[in-house]
């Protein structure tokens, strides 16, 4: 990602290319066909203008990964074309589709019909002078659209700084198939932006021949050197499956659609008249090997949540811990929890804060410094007297070297999150219910604490105003509030002041905000199995 | 919570623990020091009916594991386990 913006900085709106160094490497409609394999023939299509309609992208993506083996062919291929299509040549924010997807999808003969290359450069560029736009008024740039991998394959191909791991394969997107080494921070991109040389960039893509380019129709004297031209790089791993997809459709359109998938519609039917079946049956392994990936790629990625928790059921083999960090442990159970619409508990907090914690710490640039005090605490502190444990990082020296003090409260079955900001000496509430008696406990808490902590105030904290916080994203069920906490939490500790305004929507987006947590959890409790599952492979290639 | 307190000991050798369950009332197990400790979570939840999923075990205010051993804790003999009521929120 950073080096995208670092590319995005470098476009140049009515040359339509790259600038690097006052050197113009275009980008054009035949490169697009050579990367991706997309003959450069064709009708053109202008994506954005395509009226849309009511399915959604994400729908689509759930869709592809329920794909399995027992699958018919042609609901197969409709659904990954729709897939293809929507989630990664022209992702909208919107997570909209347009009307004619599913037109598209159904009939090879009108997917054949469009000018791919074409269409999918259009509608970067489109998205690409938007940007430039944006950035030009200093306005955040947002979400991106359209197919950014192709953006970083393009660049990969444009500058020798790396090599690729499969030089030969074709098309061109494939030679980087592999290459996960390949990743820039933001300084390294500026950095490789700002001291690319003039013998880096590669006018003229490597090993170009005419045969590759006639493939796909593309000119190959569209690709001469323009006279001043200078790119910039920067790379990032980009992800394979898509240009796995995109190869399988390229190649299967190369030997002519009729080989496709048989089924059902007329075309298809038709299709496997003509079809010679080594060749077929050739094809449709490859294509169920790449559903295959695709679907497992996707379960890892979103998945559907029963297939999550069944995955980790099996990876941890019959144990119930899924996630350890210092004073937490979470089970499966409490993974269903989350993933259930359920009410988060005292664990479900901590291991949230814990996840915040190493984010802050990560980047010590946008966050500011804070002490979190777990509602082990109070709990604990109702019936015996390990509470100490949970406060004892809460002292004199460490409290003037913050700015907050987070401590998530649960009474009567809600939850709110209390900060304390030490700096201006005021308490602020988050509530998602908002509602004055809710501050009734933070008296409390307050009290406490002062009492626990006595020598490590400088001041009484226990004067200070407790105010609730006005305009944040509120709860509009009877169950997210641990969730929301959550989500207060990681916003009050960013340094920059917060627009509550901009996050109204957050009731709408608990469910993917759950299923992150949860997915973060399980990719948490991987490294902690890794042993075991290193073992599992072990065994596994030795049965071999 | 209308927590309870479970005392547990463990005991020596590689032999027997003791466990002490309290809940206002205290309960004693004894179980081995290579066991997992849901073998007594188990026993404690069914001698209490109550769910095994709405409470939380706690070793020296840690949760538990419910496939840890007092080996693996390295508890004393005569340690004392907590029960706790999951705090949840909506």
């Amino acid at each position: 990602m950073p080096l995208m913006y670092e590319l995005l900085k470098c476009w140049d709106s009515t040359e339509e290319g790259f600038k690097i160094k006052d050197h113009l490497l275009k980008f054009t409609t035949d490169e697009v066909a050579v990367l991706t394999g997309l003959p450069n023939t064709g009708a053109e299509i202008i994506w954005h203008n395509e009226p849309l309609g009511d399915v959604l992208s994400t729908e689509l993506k759930s869709e592809m990964g329920q794909l399995s083996r027992s699958t018919d062919v042609a609901t197969m291929l409709k659904t990954f074309i729709c897939f293809v299509i929507s989630n990664l040549f022209f992702p909208l924010n919107s997570l909209k589709t347009p009307r004619r997807l599913v037109s598209i999808a159904s009939s090879l003969e009108e997917f054949f019909s469009i000018n791919w290359a074409w269409t999918l450069r259009e509608f970067m560029v489109n998205e690409f002078n938007r940007m430039a736009t944006k950035l030009a008024t200093e306005k955040p740039l947002g979400y991106i659209n359209g197919f950014l991998p192709l953006l970083l394959v393009w660049f990969l191909e444009h500058v020798n700084v790396n090599t690729p791991r499969n030089p030969d394969s074709r098309p061109r997107f494939l030679r980087w198939e592999g290459n996960t080494n390949i990743f820039y921070s933001s300084e390294k991109a500026a950095h490789l932006v700002a001291t690319l040389k003039e013998k880096q960039i590669v006018y003229i893509l490597d090993g170009l021949s005419a045969e590759e380019a006639d493939l796909v129709h593309a000119d190959l004297t569209s690709f001469q050197p323009p006279p001043s031209p200078l790119k910039q790089k920067s790379h990032e791993p980009s992800d394979l499956p898509p240009a796995k997809k995109i190869r399988i459709k390229t190649s299967q359109k190369q030997k002519s659609p009729e080989h496709e998938l048989p089924h059902e519609s007329k075309e298809f039917q038709a299709a496997q008249a003509f079809a010679q079946p080594e060749w077929l049956s050739h094809l449709e392994e490859r294509m169920h090997n790449l559903i295959d990936a695709v679907s497992r790629k996707i379960q890892k990625d979103i998945g559907d949540r029963i297939d999550k928790i069944e995955d980790n059921l099996q990876r941890v083999e019959g144990k119930d811990v899924v996630f350890t960090s210092v004073n937490v442990i979470l089970t499966r159970r409490d993974i269903d929890h989350i993933l259930l619409d359920d009410c988060l508990d005292n664990f479900h907090i901590d291991a949230y804060a814990f996840f915040v914690d190493r984010k802050t710490k990560a980047f010590p640039a946008i966050y500011q410094p804070y002490l979190y005090i777990s509602p082990m605490h109070r709990i604990l502190k109702s019936y015996n007297d390990y509470s100490d444990l949970y406060i004892k990082h809460i002292k004199k020296e460490t409290l003037k070297r913050t700015n907050l003090l987070i401590i998530p409260i649960i009474h009567n079955n809600h939850w709110t999150l209390l900060v304390g900001r030490l700096k201006e000496r005021v308490w602020k509430l988050y509530d998602s219910l908002p509602n004055p008696q809710h501050k009734e406990i933070c008296v409390t808490v307050v009290n406490e604490l002062y009492t626990d902590l006595i020598k490590c105030f400088d001041a009484d904290i226990t004067k200070w105003r407790i105010n609730i916080v006005r305009g944040t994203p509120t709860q509009s069920n009877s169950f997210d509030c641990g969730m929301f906490v959550c989500k207060y939490m990681e916003k009050v500790v960013v340094k920059d002041k917060v627009d509550w305004s901009a996050y109204k929507y957050w009731q709408n987006e608990m469910p993917r905000y759950r299923t992150d947590f949860a997915y973060q959890i399980l990719m948490e409790g991987e490294s902690v199995e890794l042993k075991h599952v290193k073992k599992c492979i072990e065994s596994a290639a030795k049965a071999h | 919570m209308s927590g309870t307190n479970a005392g547990e000991e463990k005991k020596q050798d590689q032999g027997g623990a003791h466990i002490n369950l309290k809940d206002g009332n205290e309960v004693f197990f004894r179980i081995k020091r290579n066991t997992q400790l849901k073998k007594l979570i188990k026993a404690y939840c069914d001698r209490q009916s109550v769910d095994l999923n709405s409470i939380a075990f706690l070793f020296d205010g840690r949760r538990l594991g419910a496939e840890q051993t007092p080996d693996e804790l390295e508890m004393e003999d005569g340690d004392e386990i907590d029960a706790m009521l999951h705090q949840t929120g909506g």
